[in-house]
Parts: C-alpha cells; structure tokens; sequence
C-alpha cells in the first residue's frame, strides 16, 4: 500500500478530528442532578397510609376521570395487584406485611416525576416535558400514540389508551400540573389524603425532612429514600416500614439517568450525518479527480512530450 | 480500488474511537454499611432520656469512617469514649462532632431537647384527674358533607397514663388544643409538621391501631350526612 505524505496526514488529521468530536460532546450528566433546585416533589410515607383510596378518588374528579367500575369505597379492588390503566391516573395496591401476620401494607403508585425523565427522552415528537417546577406532564394533542414512553419508563407508568381505536394516547399522572401546582397549589391527591403521608414542598427540603424521620424512628423506617437516587433521581420520594421489594418496587432501577445512556450517541447523529459525508465525499472526489488526471496522462504521453 | 479501501481503515478507527468514548464503567461509590445499627448513649440516664443516635444513618451520610472517628490510625475506629475520657471533655467532643457537622450541613439536630428528651416523671406531671378538661369535644370542621366526631375525652383521659400522650411536644403541665399547634399542612418552613387533619388522623387512629382498640376506619367517627339529615339542618 502506497500513500503519499500528504495523503496520510489528511487522513490522520480527518480521523482524529472526528474521535475528537465524538469525545467532547459526550459530557456525562452528573450524578446528583443539580439542575432547577427549586423544584417541587412529593414525600409518601407508606407508613402512614391505610389503603382509603381518598387520593384515587380525589384524582378522579379533579381529573375528570371516567367513574371507576369498583367504588372507591369498595375495598375488594385490592384482592387484585393493579396495573397502570388508562382510566386512572394512580392507584393504590395492597400487599400483605411481611412480618406482622393479618397487617396489610399499601403502595400508591404513580408517575415518580423523575429529574431526568425516560419517557421525555424517548419521546418522538417532545410530548412529554419536565416543567421546572418539577412535574413531568404531556400534551395529549401532540402525542402520537407510539408507545415509547412506555418502553422506555423504569416504573411501568405510563398507560395506553387500549380502547380508543382513532386516536389513542397515553396518559399518567400529572402532578396537578395544570389545574394546581402551576398556580401555586398543591396535587389533590395529596391534599385529600387524611393521614397525610404525602407531604408536598421542595425536593430538597423533603430529603431533609425524610432523613429526619427516618434518623428519628429507626425501628419504624427502611433506612433508604426511595426515589432520591433511583433512575438519577425522582421528584417522588417514597419512605416505607419494610423494605421496598416487599411493597412491589421496582428496586433494579438503578441510578444513572436513562437519558444518559443514549443522550451521547443521539446527539452526535446530526454533526456525524453532515460531516462524514462532507469529508468523505470530498475525498473521494480529491482521488477520483486525481485518478482521472493520471488516466489521462497515461493516454495522452505524446503531447505531453510536445509541449516539453 | 487501492485508494478506495485505503479509507476503509481511518473510517473503522474513527467508528471504533466514537464507541470506545460512550462505554464507560461506573464509578463504584463505597458503601460503608459496618459498625453498629444505633448507639444508645446514656451517659446522662439520671435527668434526660438517652440518645438514640443511628450510627447506621451517619454511615451513609459520612464520606468514610474517619469523618467521625477522626485523628485515630487508618481502618480503626475507636469509640468516642475511648480518647475522649467520659466526663466534661466527652462531652464537648460529642457536642462539638455532632452539633457542629449538623451546622455545617444545615441538616440533622441542633437544640438541646432535640437529642436530649427531658425525662418525665409520672408522678411530677399530669396527674391522673378526671374533672380536668371537657368531657366530650364536638369536631364539626367538615360539617357539610359528615355528622361531627363526638370525641369523648373523659374516656381518652382514663385511658392515657398522662396528658401528653396526646397534648405531646408542648411544655410540661401545659395542655393546648390540637389547633393551637396544627393548622394548614405543607408550611415550607415546617414540612414535618402535619397539619391539623392529618394530626387528629395520625395521633387518633395511630394510637388505636398501637392499642388494638378503638375505630379506624373512616365512618366509624365521620357518620355521612344523609339528605334526611340535610333537611333536618336547613329547617
């Protein structure tokens, strides 16, 4: 294989450009997302809850959600472990307590507003947006239907709208987002709940608040903050009695933020889509000109002699 | 056809370059998961309630072992008592260590009754007296929508060995109404702080559940107005 000097040193130079490229541009996000500090969240203490499905009940109506088949009075509705649905944006699950025979333990899932959501992530066509005071919402006119999210989404939050053969979406809990906290209110799931096991404030101040009773009743909590690390961090932090996989959370969500895991690539598509076929395309031409050229002369030796 | 397979190699290196960027290990943080659960320290068991103090939380909290157990030869960790003697000089160093990390922090206990709970004395305090506060107390806050809670207090107080068990964190003696305390939930400044329903809901049913006795579902104090009922009001 013969190159000239030249030559390699464009290549060289061309390859290292890119590596180069590639390299700077994945800046990894950090651990401890320290973005928007102000942001809100929520603290549920499964301590405190009872299974009164108040929340459920108080999402319904400020939702406008369609009226469930099983009253919210009705507690046969626990017998079976629910699922995300499209008629409900949150649901509360019961689970026997590990140790103490005959206690039930309950769970209230719902979208965890993660600091650095999946599902916004995955989406194709930016339904889904992280508002910075903390809630994950979605248009339902952009969204599409597609699914992604649903992929996409460690907590299995998301729910498709099966039935609605036209124009199906998706749909999950919002944080009061519109009707509430964007006007300086409060979710009305937690401000129905009677035991108050959700507290709403500040992220960070619900840490401080969540550490507190936790170092305060050691006997009563898991020494563990459900959602502060979890998938880079939720704005839903959970604290419980008995260890989480007891309450059917999913504990191997890890703590890198899923964007993180496509976010470098993803980004790199556009600048490598232009400038490898800029570059290349260049060189090709550079040595197929060139080719010519020397084709050419081959050919034609006799009037490169007459003109010498 | 030798130029053009000459670009295959800078372009596999470039490829395999921008790969190799994006896979990267984890950086392991360490977990410093050893050493006792809780410390109970009752040094001072005579006037004050002992500590509890979670050595477990604090390991999860530190960086490493030697934030705390500072100035001893790395990988020990001797217990504080064991440099600090156990008189005025333990005592400082406690208070200096912990108190002073929480300033730092802006996080964890810092006044006194906070860790040191004042010992009380059952004889001192809330004597058993049965004429001493209302008999029954009317809760009629959501009186739209529910009959009120008749809430007999006579019988709570023959039950509880002293006041506080419900008039709790007020001063001793002192027996201040649920309100007097908790109003409106969610207050920035005092997120631990429930408010005034989730207060009665969780010191009330809280306790009959630890007791095993009393009502704890929710229309066996909040009887539901009937239209009947209704009425009968606007009558």
């Amino acid at each position: 294989m013969r190159i000239s000097r030249r030559k390699f040193f464009k290549i060289s130079a061309v390859t290292g450009a890119v590596s180069i490229i590639g390299k700077s541009k994945s800046t990894s996000v950090a651990r401890n997302f320290s973005g928007r500090p102000d942001r809100l969240g929520v603290l549920t203490d499964s301590t405190r809850c009872v299974g009164c499905r108040t929340c459920e009940a108080a999402c319904n109506e400020i939702n406008k959600l369609p009226k469930p088949k099983i009253p919210f009075e009705d507690q046969s509705v626990f017998e079976k472990e629910r699922r995300a649905d499209s008629t409900y944006y949150t649901y509360v699950n019961r689970y026997p307590h590990p140790d103490k025979k005959g206690k039930w333990i309950y769970r209230k899932v719902q979208c965890n507003h993660c600091d650095e959501p999946a599902c916004a992530s995955a989406c194709l066509v930016a339904a889904l947006k992280k508002k910075p005071e903390g809630p994950v919402v979605w248009n339902e006119k952009i969204c599409i239907g597609c699914r992604y999210c649903m992929t996409a989404c460690p907590f299995y939050v998301p729910a498709f709208e099966y039935s609605n053969p036209y124009s199906p979406d998706i749909v999950k809990c919002t944080m009061c987002y519109d009707t509430r906290v964007s006007k300086g209110g409060i979710p009305a799931c937690v401000e129905a709940c009677p035991m108050e096991a959700m507290t709403f404030g500040k992220r960070s101040e619900l840490i401080k608040v969540a550490r507190k009773r936790i170092m305060e009743h050691t006997d009563k909590y898991v020494d563990h903050i459900y959602g502060e690390n979890e998938a880079g961090g939720t704005c839903w932090l959970y604290i419980s009695g008995v260890p989480f996989e007891e309450l059917g959370f999913p504990t191997d969500v890890g703590t890198k933020p899923y964007p993180e895991l496509t976010k470098g690539f993803l980004t790199m598509v556009p600048a490598v889509l232009v400038i490898w076929p800029a570059l290349l395309g260049g060189f090709y031409m550079f040595t197929k000109h060139r080719e010519q050229l020397i084709e050419e002369e081959e050919k034609t030796p006799e009037k490169k002699e007459d003109r010498k | 056809m030798i130029r053009k397979n000459l670009l295959v190699i800078p372009l596999t290196l470039a490829v395999g370059l921008f790969i190799a960027s994006y896979v990267g290990g984890e950086k392991n943080t360490p977990s410093s998961a050893d050493g006792p659960e809780v410390c109970t320290l009752g040094h001072l068991a005579k006037v004050y309630e002992a500590v509890r103090f979670s050595h477990e939380m604090h390991t999860l909290v530190a960086e490493n072992c030697a934030t705390c157990h500072h100035n001893s030869e790395e990988g020990q960790t001797p217990a504080c008592t064991e440099c600090h003697g156990t008189s005025s000089g333990l005592k400082d160093a406690y208070h200096g260590q912990c108190i002073g990390c929480h300033k730092k922090m802006e996080m964890g206990p810092v006044g006194c009754t906070e860790c040191h709970m004042k010992k009380i004395s059952k004889v001192s305090s809330g004597e058993k007296k049965k004429e001493k506060g209302p008999q029954t107390t009317i809760l009629n806050r959501l009186e739209n929508k529910y009959q009120s809670v008749t809430f007999s207090h006579e019988t709570h107080s023959s039950l509880a060995e002293n006041c506080s068990e419900c008039h709790h964190h007020s001063p001793a003696g002192q027996t201040p109404a649920c309100s007097e305390c908790h109003g409106a939930p969610f207050d920035p400044q005092n997120l631990n702080m429930p408010g005034l329903k989730g207060a009665y809901h969780l010191q009330c049913m809280g306790c009959h559940q630890d007791m095993g006795g009393g009502p704890t579902g929710c229309t066996e104090c909040h009887a539901k107005k009937t239209s009947q009922d209704k009425q009968g009001e606007e009558k």
